[in-house]
């Protein structure tokens, strides 16, 4: 439905240091979906993140997230734009200088007008909704990996996002913790109400999460649907890319 | 060595193509190499075309002999290409390596000289300089507006950032320079005392110190200690994705992370300077002292004849420019980093490396300025 689409791509190709990464891609996110873009290493999945981030630059047409392309978008419409968004970064991404609480207090600080005694409730809030209560204090240098993507998870959901982006959150993570942090995300993604873009290979983490699957190979889509179409498709890259996954 | 029959390889030149053929493995290599020379070494035009298509089989160590070859003859007659067709031997080089360009092959023209110079200097310019005009004039605009608008700014981040820059490097920028004041009273007594103008040791050692040494030791000093720091510290959260979060968070790493640096350096660069020149005026004092028999009365009383307004205020300018070229050029290296730890490493040391060189171009730049 195109009243739904809150992620669009349209026909992006992407070079870095003139080597063609992303060749013609094109697809759509809808609102409240979990949508997990996936392919093997190399396959150019956080390349196109980082384009849906405005963190590259792209066609003004050939992307837009909640309506705007993040290149384009005008300086003093920055801080509304990227409030809507929430962001887990594949290593966290917590600022090493910052305190977990002062991490989590930052987006508030700098977008809000609200005050450091609610600001520290809100933090406290973000930080029980992931229970990681005794981090408040704590510098992100003295975090486990797991607590670490928790903390990077809170923060990311602190201006109670629209879309919540997620970059390998199960790199580094054992299976019981990451099936416990995509449990997590679809816990806070029904309680916040957002729609969720998430870059992975990780297979048990797609077949718990995906409404649908974004596959790009070599930096081309090559599969866009639910999980089972593309189980029970043609495409032998898609099938081949679960099977091996599972030991077939 | 090997006998004829053994080495199942052999290789014709014709027309500007080096072709071979039969097997080229671990086995043929050497000796494949040496033929390749001798026909490449005996070749007049400037470049030549390997043709793979006649190889039944190649392995993966010739592969990469032929590749070095390649890059061997890169920039020497003849250049060396080379080139297949057959798909089995293309796949085999893209498995080790960039994929392989399809013959009939173009003339390659080796480029002269003035072209690679040419080329060099436009990436130079399109690399570095143009990157760090591009950033040292979005620092120079948010540290200008940013002065005047209070909500922006990090709450106890200037005063952390002027106690690490500034005030952490009192004791090392003083004793350097108390030192430097010594030595150069020191080189200087024997000379002057020869002349009997002992007394100019006062107007030396105040003139160099103010308008020149101070300046450059405190710039030196903080360059090697806040210059290596901030680049380091920009390239380590640029590697772990802190500045992609900051961007994503709506806030300018700019304004957020080197903002309060530079407002900490120019205003605690003109305090370590006038530190730096007091210091070494009193080694200056302590040699008149003890080797010219100048007493600390009589320095003081020919120091307030030699010291001119004009020295101080050039020697705060210079800092405060120099404050500009460490924290700038710091910044720059820092968002430049390409790799983990090792481009961490490499960053720091090119950002001391050129934030001390162009220090000392700035001195001579301003040296001729102001005493012109």
């Amino acid at each position: 439905m195109a009243g739904n689409e809150i992620i669009k791509v349209d026909r992006l190709t992407a070079r870095i240091d003139n080597q063609l990464i992303l060749s013609d891609v094109s697809f759509h996110a809808s609102a409240g979906d979990v949508t997990v873009i996936l392919g093997s290493s190399g396959s150019g999945k956080t390349t196109l993140l980082k384009h849906l981030l405005g963190l590259y630059p792209s066609d003004k047409n050939a992307i837009s997230v909640l309506g705007k392309n993040p290149w384009h978008l005008p300086q003093n419409e920055e801080k509304a734009f990227y409030s809507r968004l929430g962001v887990l970064y594949q290593n966290g991404a917590l600022l090493n200088s910052l305190t977990v609480g002062e991490n989590l207090a930052l987006p508030l600080q700098q977008h809000t007008d609200i005050k450091g005694g609610l600001i520290e409730k809100a933090v406290r809030l973000k930080l029980q909704m992931v229970n990681m209560q005794e981090a408040y204090n704590k510098y992100p240098s003295q975090l486990s990996g797991g607590m670490l993507k928790r903390a990077a998870l809170a923060r990311a959901i602190i201006m109670d996002p629209q879309v919540l982006f997620c970059d390998e959150p199960g790199a580094g993570l054992d299976p019981v913790s990451l099936s416990a942090l995509d449990e997590l995300i679809l816990h806070l993604q029904k309680l916040l109400g957002m729609t969720v873009v998430m870059v992975t290979h990780e297979v048990p983490s797609i077949m718990r999460t995906a409404d649908k699957i974004v596959f790009l190979r070599n930096g081309k889509l090559t599969f866009e649907g639910t999980v089972r179409e593309g189980i029970e498709s043609g495409n032998t890259y898609v099938r081949e890319f679960f099977d091996r996954a599972k030991g077939n | 060595m090997k006998s004829s029959e053994e080495i199942k390889f052999e290789a014709k030149l014709d027309a500007g193509v080096l072709e071979l053929k039969g097997r080229l493995t671990v086995r043929e290599i050497s000796a494949a190499l040496e033929l390749i020379g001798k026909k490449l070494a005996g070749y007049k035009d400037k470049s030549i075309n390997i043709d793979l298509d006649g190889l039944d089989y190649i392995d993966s160590t010739a592969v990469v002999a032929l590749r070095d070859l390649e890059d061997k003859y890169r920039d020497v007659t003849p250049v060396v290409r080379i080139v297949a067709s057959d798909e089995k031997i293309r796949k085999q080089f893209e498995v080790f390596g960039p994929e392989l360009d399809k013959p009939p092959a173009a003339d390659i023209e080796k480029t002269s000289f003035f072209e690679r110079l040419g080329a060099s200097v436009f990436d130079l310019f399109n690399e570095h300089i143009a990157g760090y005009l591009q950033l040292a004039a979005d620092i120079t605009y948010w540290s200008f507006t940013d002065t005047f608008r209070q909500g922006n700014r990090r709450k106890g981040e200037y005063v952390n950032q002027a106690v690490l820059i500034g005030v952490n490097a009192v004791l090392i920028v003083g004793a350097m320079s108390f030192i430097i004041g010594l030595v150069l009273a020191l080189q200087s007594a024997a000379q002057l005392r020869s002349f009997g103008a002992n007394i100019y040791i006062v107007d030396l050692t105040v003139i160099a110190m103010m308008s020149e040494m101070g300046p450059l030791i405190t710039a030196i000093m903080v360059a090697g200690r806040s210059g290596s720091s901030i680049a380091a510290e920009i390239a380590t959260m640029k590697v772990t994705s802190e500045t992609d979060a900051l961007r994503t968070m709506g806030l300018n790493p700019v304004r957020f992370v080197i903002v309060p640096k530079m407002h900490a350096a120019l205003t605690t660069l003109p305090f370590l300077t006038i530190i730096a020149d007091i210091m070494g005026i009193a080694g200056g004092m302590i040699i008149g002292a003890t080797a010219l028999g100048i007493s600390p009365q009589v320095f003081i009383h020919r120091m307030e004849e030699a010291v001119v307004m004009k020295d101080i205020v050039f020697g705060i300018i210079k800092s405060l420019v120099f404050a500009y070229i460490i924290v700038t050029t710091g910044s720059y290296f820092g968002f430049r980093v390409q790799r983990g730890a090792e481009g961490v490493g490499k960053v720091t040391t090119m950002a001391v490396v050129v934030a001390i060189s162009l220090v000392i171009v700035a001195d001579s730049v301003m040296g001729l300025i102001f005493y012109n």
